[in-house]
């Protein structure tokens, strides 16, 4: 609705409203009024005519009864002077008309007046009214007759007969009236018409003045009303259009102050709320539009996961029918994705289902995640090795499971490679196992083999030396020593040996411990090698911290330890050279370091040179001798002991050192 | 009287270099090549003391050692092994079969007199 279609209607109504009412009040005030007026005309008239007419009637007795005409004309000439008469007429008693002015003679009388013509001698007799419309200019007229009355005193027999007939039998009146004859006049009811016309008129100014003032009034209350609501209607207008922070500049205090305060509260409340929308709006929007974003990234991302990954992807709906794949799936099972949608489970995995298989579907459905092996089945019927493994996905109230086959076909060929050729290796070990005992048992035959025949050279040559067989020219027995000393140095080598036999049947050392004394054993040692150190012009120094303690060891292992070394030492070293061996201890080991300035070891070998058969240059060196046994027996010894043992060198030419710690207890 | 060794050693310049050895120190030597004619030996001449080989032909020396244990005329013979066999597992069973000292090949000649001296 328009605000002007709004502004008319109400205020048409309005003012319609009023004026009608207006209009209807004055109506009715004016019927009553005008009614009353011509009541009231209407008995002035009459009374006036009453009075007219006996007048006349009483005024023209005396003319009558001596029948004077002239009389009688002034009398009705006089009477139709007065105001509205229109005829005086006057009658004998017969009917007939003696005298009249203005209308006469054609006025026939009313027929009711005849039969009720008075005769009684009444003093105040009653007149007889009628009207009749005499039409023209004269309308409608009362006819008022008064009967003229004279009195007679006991005059004529027939006047007392008539008395009798009249006044009832018995009574003797004292004077006798008698009717000689009629006044009559006619009232015109024009002058009433025309007051009554001009009361009308008067009425209807007055109603028209009262309508005009009724409307004004109507518009000057409603304006008075209508222009506050114009603001009210304003500010709901540009409300409705929008302007919510528009305010009703209102301020009295009245019941219009009072709405628009509630409306300019309300007004605020709306801008508030408007506000909170459209900021919770515009953020919910740009969520919206970031999480409609980050779906779509989602999406893509997933799809083209699903396409980059080299296994085949399938999803499955919680019956196993497939609703997704990736382009891998196509690619290995050979259908297109149109074919691949209208497939189940058992269609690519016909064995999933035959081979018990199909029970891990329901836990898989629950949430446990299988891996096992199967074969999938192409479009064209061929199957390849496949391995899967299914999951679940819980969408809402849907579960899907998730397939990541990876085909095996591979790996299949590359186990059943690899189981070959660990069966041939297995062979292999096997065989070299039993080369590797067979050389053991060998070592320990040779060892055998070589003492036996070394027993009685050792044996005879002793007794040469010690001349058992009688003298000898010293120049045998120097070469007789020789032998000896030789076969000596078999017999270590043959000793070796039958170590290296142990060590490879993987035999742990068994040290038989005793309280060992290492400065006793040192010093020991340094006399019987004396000679060897004295022929090469070698030094040997000891030097033990003060207090050095007795260890628990097995003395022999102890002594071909220190041997073992010493010889070491004594092949790498110069002649010339020197030994120092040095002795600390704590409260639960001695270490004991043996220094040479000899030849040295390179850093890659220092670790090496304890492995058996380790030569420093991988080939046997007949200046320094030995089989490359000595560092790994002495390793042997120290760890049987629970030490350590590892050396040390600064490099080629620097020399080197060995150090081992053996526990004291 | 000369004290009475008897060798059981089946390697012949073995057994000759011990007589070698020990006659001209006043020993009666007397020698067997297998197990059993080194106990069909000992029941008959009662040596002082056997010295013995292990890995014999036939009867092995471990043998040899609990059949002489176990014949109260020989039970009490001592018994100085001379063996090749050198590891200390050997050394156990001789011992447990009833030797009394265990020599090994090739052995110091000292080491041989003084332990006869010490047994017989």
């Amino acid at each position: 609705m328009s605000k002007l279609g709004f502004k008319l209607t109400l205020q048409t109504r309005f003012v319609i409203f009023v004026s009608m009412t207006f209009i209807l009040i004055i109506s009715a005030i004016s019927y009553y009024y005008i009614v009353t007026e011509i009541q009231h005309y209407k008995e002035v008239y009459h009374d006036k005519g009453i009075i007219l007419a006996r007048t006349l009637a009483a005024n023209s007795e005396y003319g009558v009864l001596i029948l004077n005409r002239d009389i009688l004309l002034s009398l009705v000439q006089n009477t139709i002077k007065e105001k509205d008469v229109v005829y005086a007429i006057l009658e004998n008693a017969d009917g007939k008309v003696l005298s009249s002015a203005g209308m006469s003679g054609n006025i026939p009388l009313p027929a009711s007046y005849a039969e009720k013509r008075p005769i009684s001698q009444s003093k105040d007799p009653e007149p007889a009214i009628s009207s009749r419309d005499l039409g023209g200019k004269i309308g409608l007229v009362y006819d008022i007759a008064f009967p003229i009355i004279t009195n007679v005193a006991g005059s004529g027999i027939a006047e007392e007969e008539m008395l009798g007939l009249m006044g009832g039998k018995g009574t003797a009146a004292k004077a006798t009236l008698k009717t000689i004859g009629m006044a009559r006049i006619g009232i015109s009811l024009i002058g009433m018409n025309a007051a009554i016309t001009a009361a009308m008129r008067a009425t209807l100014l007055i109603s028209f003045a009262s309508i005009i003032v009724g409307i004004f009034f109507s518009l000057l209350l409603f304006s008075m009303i209508s222009g506050p609501l114009n603001y009210l209607l304003e500010g709901t207008n540009k409300l409705a259009s929008g302007d919510l922070a528009y305010r009703v500049k209102y301020t009295r205090d009245d019941e219009i102050g009072a709405l628009a305060r509630s409306f300019n509260d309300m007004a605020k409340k709306l801008f508030d709320a408007r506000k909170e929308i459209t900021e919770y709006s515009t953020d919910l929007e740009k969520k919206v539009e970031q999480r409609a974003r980050e779906l779509q990234e989602s999406e893509t991302r997933f799809s083209s996961v699903l396409d980059q990954a080299t296994e085949t992807i399938i999803v499955h709906d919680s019956d196993g029918r497939i609703i997704e794949a990736n382009q891998e799936a196509f690619r290995e099972l050979g259908y297109t994705m149109d074919e691949l949608l209208k497939l189940s489970i058992a269609d690519i995995d016909p064995e999933a289902i035959t081979s018990g298989k199909g029970e891990l579907w329901g836990k898989v459905l629950s949430g446990e995640r299988f891996t096992f092996e199967s074969r999938h089945k192409r479009k064209d019927g061929t199957f390849y090795p496949v391995e899967i493994s299914l999951g679940r996905i819980v969408l809402g109230n849907k579960t899907q499971v998730i397939a990541m086959v990876r085909d095996i076909t591979d790996r299949k060929k590359s186990e059943e490679e690899t189981r070959k050729h660990l069966e041939e290796t297995k062979k292999l070990y096997e065989d070299l196992k039993s080369i590797d005992k067979m050389k053991t048992e060998f070592l320990s035959v040779i060892s055998h083999e070589l003492r036996t025949p070394l027993t009685p050279i050792i044996g005879y040559i002793t007794m040469f030396i010690s001349e058992t067989f009688g003298h000898l020219d010293p120049k045998y027995i120097q070469k007789a020593e020789i032998i000896k000393k030789e076969s000596e140095h078999l017999h270590g080598l043959i000793e070796s040996l039958l170590d290296v036999s142990r060590l490879e049947r993987g035999v742990p050392m068994q040290p038989n411990k005793e309280p060992l004394s290492i400065l006793t054993l040192l010093e020991e040692l340094k006399e019987v090698m004396k000679p060897q150190f004295d022929s090469r012009k070698m030094t040997l120094e000891i030097k033990l911290q003060d207090g050095f303690p007795a260890i628990m060891a097995d003395v022999n292992k102890i002594r071909r330890l220190i041997t073992n070394l010493l010889g070491n030492a004594l092949k790498y070293v110069p002649a010339g050279g020197g030994i120092i061996i040095k002795g600390t201890y704590d409260e639960t080991k001695v270490r004991i370091e043996m220094i040479d300035n000899g030849i040295g070891i390179e850093n890659a070998n220092l670790k090496k040179i304890f492995d058996k058969f380790f030569q420093v240059d991988g080939t046997y060196t007949r200046a320094a001798g030995g089989v490359g046994l000595g560092l790994a027996i002495a390793r042997e010894i120290v760890t049987s002991h629970g030490g350590k043992i590892w050396a040390e060198s600064d490099g080629l030419g620097a020399g080197s050192r060995f150090i081992f710690t053996l526990p004291i207890a | 009287m000369a004290k009475k060794v008897l060798i059981i050693e089946d390697y012949p310049a073995t057994v000759e270099m011990i007589i070698a050895y020990l006659e001209p120190q006043g020993y009666a030597v007397d020698f067997a090549f297998d197990g059993q004619s080194g106990l069909d030996k000992m029941a008959a001449s009662k040596p002082d003391v056997v010295l013995l080989d292990i890995m014999m032909p036939g009867m092995s020396g471990l043998e040899v050692c609990k059949k002489m244990k176990a014949d109260p005329k020989l039970a009490k013979i001592p018994i100085i092994v001379v063996s090749a066999k050198v590891t200390s597992d050997d050394i156990k069973a001789g011992l447990s079969a009833g030797a009394d000292e265990y020599l090994v090949k090739p052995f110091d000649m000292k080491q041989l007199t003084d332990t006869i001296k010490k047994r017989a």
